[in-house]
């Protein structure tokens, strides 16, 4: 552009100074051709300088239109940093809002994991504390069969004696074997006695241990209650959050509030269950102090025969006849005592699964409560895989559970590939 | 002199259960309430056969048969676990820590006192 302005400046500048010769020519040759010469001259100047005007004209307009320009850049570039500033400022404010609905996720992640992991534990408690239940009536009942029968025996043998005493006192002929022998035979039942006494002790210890165990659970299931109420607790600090969060935290409130309303229920069924528990202690407590006594009522039956039997000996005198008929009955008494003694030692050993059943039943609470403090006092720490609730009950379980009996409390409830019963062993010996 | 077998379980009437059942067979039977007791009689003392149950307080079955294992004068001491736990793969555990047998409670009096002649055969 400049160089074009420079070069009608030149052709201007040509021009004129064409003009002046010819001007000069003119005035000192007085010729009318140089004058219309000069003339022509004076013309192109002007259609130069009226070219030239035009040009500086556009030029001026341009140089215009780019200061416009610029300075519309200028404003633009000012906007694009005030959005952009704007644009950092919101995505900022977005990362704030994106944190807090992750923390809030995360408390409400871990509070339904504490209600869902309490839910289950509880189901599976509840589960097995009836089988535990229904086991120890099943070995109460079930022993109280054999003591009533040894019992009776230790009746019948009583009356047998009586029998054998007054034959004696009749003063028949000498049988002295007969006597040794009824002796030996009595004394065969006499050694049931010590073992009744011995097993009376031993299993008196157990059956403590059991009763002890019932009012344990009982007191378990307040801790029940307790992780009720620390879900809940947990409901209520999302609530909390979730207020403060405003508007956004509307569907958290809502959560909060079921979660609320979903440990107040499970605060009813735990206190269901401390009902149920406290029945079952009361009716176990009854069962069994009843077995106590007939235990002992058979004791004293057999210690009677004894005493009755040291008597005999002490006043026999040599003269017995017709006891061949006694000496059968006592070997039958003894005999079958035997029997029901064998049958009684194989269902007392039932107690050890019991005992078994309610330790684990105990450190399953104690597993789960361990569990959902932990979550509560970390909860920050934590994430929450989907599948967590479930694998962590499925630990709890499978290193808890060890009897067939808790594995069949739980087969109805919905924990898959726990435990198949081709995992059991079939019969009660194996060699390797 | 009559064989010495080792019987460890924490329930007294299992113990005493065992003890009735192998009375006429007339072995020495000595007892202990959980695992560290019966690792510390099997240290100390020899057995012809040990019995062992599995939930127990203070140390379990398992390690208690871990312990005796190895030890020198134990290696091929026959070890039969007595208990309520009837899952295979615990049992195979049992195995794999070298017992020789695993019998799930309640036993019969009977077999048991056959198991006992064949073991201490062995
Ligand atoms: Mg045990």
């Amino acid at each position: 552009m400049k160089s074009r302005k420079n070069y009608f400046l030149l052709s201007l500048s040509l021009l004129t100074a064409t003009l002046v010769i010819f001007n000069i020519l003119a005035f000192f040759i007085s010729s009318s051709v140089f004058l219309s010469l000069s003339m022509t001259s004076i013309s192109f100047i002007l259609v130069n300088i009226i070219f030239l005007y035009r040009q500086d004209f556009r030029y001026r307009i341009e140089a215009l239109e780019k200061v416009k320009l610029e300075e519309s850049m200028r404003q633009l570039e000012d906007e694009l940093k005030i959005l952009s500033i704007k644009n950092s400022e919101m995505d900022d404010a977005l990362q704030i809002d994106l944190d807090e609905k992750q923390d809030f996720n995360r408390i409400f992640n871990h509070a339904i994991y504490a209600y869902e992991l309490f839910e289950k534990g509880k189901i599976v408690f509840d589960k097995l504390i009836k089988v535990i239940a229904q086991k120890t009536e099943e070995v109460m009942f079930d022993i109280s069969d054999e003591i009533d029968q040894l019992s009776s025996n230790g009746e019948k043998l009583e009356d047998n004696i009586e029998r054998f005493l007054k034959k004696v006192s009749k003063g028949d002929d000498s049988l002295e074997d007969a006597i040794k022998s009824l002796k030996s035979e009595v004394r065969e039942v006499m050694s049931i006695d010590d073992i009744f006494k011995d097993l009376e002790t031993h299993y008196n210890k157990d059956m403590n241990k059991i009763s002890k165990s019932i009012h344990d659970i009982k007191d378990y299931s307040e801790n029940i209650s307790d992780i009720a109420d620390k879900s809940g607790l947990l409901a209520i600090n999302a609530s909390i959050e979730a207020t403060r969060a405003g508007a956004a935290g509307k569907g958290f409130f809502v959560i909060a509030n079921e979660m609320q309303e979903l440990s107040k229920i499970s605060k009813s069924t735990s206190e269901k269950i401390y009902e149920m528990m406290e029945e079952i202690a009361k009716m176990i407590d009854f069962s069994y102090e009843n077995q106590r006594a007939s235990i002992s009522n058979v004791v004293n039956h057999l210690d009677n025969s004894k005493a009755v039997l040291e008597r005999v000996s002490d006043s026999l005198t040599v003269k017995i006849e017709g006891m061949d008929h006694e000496i059968d009955d006592a070997r039958d008494i003894s005999r079958e005592m035997k029997e029901i003694l064998d049958l009684a030692l194989m269902k007392m050993q039932m107690q050890d699964p019991i005992t078994q059943m309610m330790a684990h039943s105990q450190l399953l609470i104690d597993e789960i409560n361990k569990k959902i403090t932990d979550r509560i006092s970390n909860i920050k720490d934590y994430s929450l895989p989907e599948d967590e609730i479930f694998s962590d009950i499925k630990n709890i379980i499978s290193n808890l559970f060890t009897i067939q009996d808790e594995w069949d409390a739980i087969k109805t409830l919905d924990i898959p590939q726990l435990h198949s019963d081709d995992d059991v062993i079939e019969g009660g010996i194996e060699l390797f | 002199m009559n064989s010495r077998i080792l019987s460890i379980d924490d329930s007294p009437t299992m113990r005493m259960l065992i003890r009735k059942a192998l009375k006429e067979d007339e072995y020495e039977i000595i007892e202990a309430e959980n695992g560290q007791e019966g690792l510390d009689l099997a240290q100390h003392e020899e057995f012809s056969l040990i019995f062992v149950d599995v939930n127990m307080p203070i140390m379990d079955g398992f390690s208690c048969v871990e312990g005796i294992r190895a030890m020198s004068q134990n290696r091929e001491t026959p070890i039969v676990f007595l208990t309520t736990v009837n899952s295979k793969d615990k049992m195979e555990k049992g195995k794999t820590l070298g017992a020789n047998g695993w019998i799930v409670k309640p036993f019969e009096p009977e077999p048991l006192r056959k198991l006992v002649k064949v073991m201490i055969k062995k």
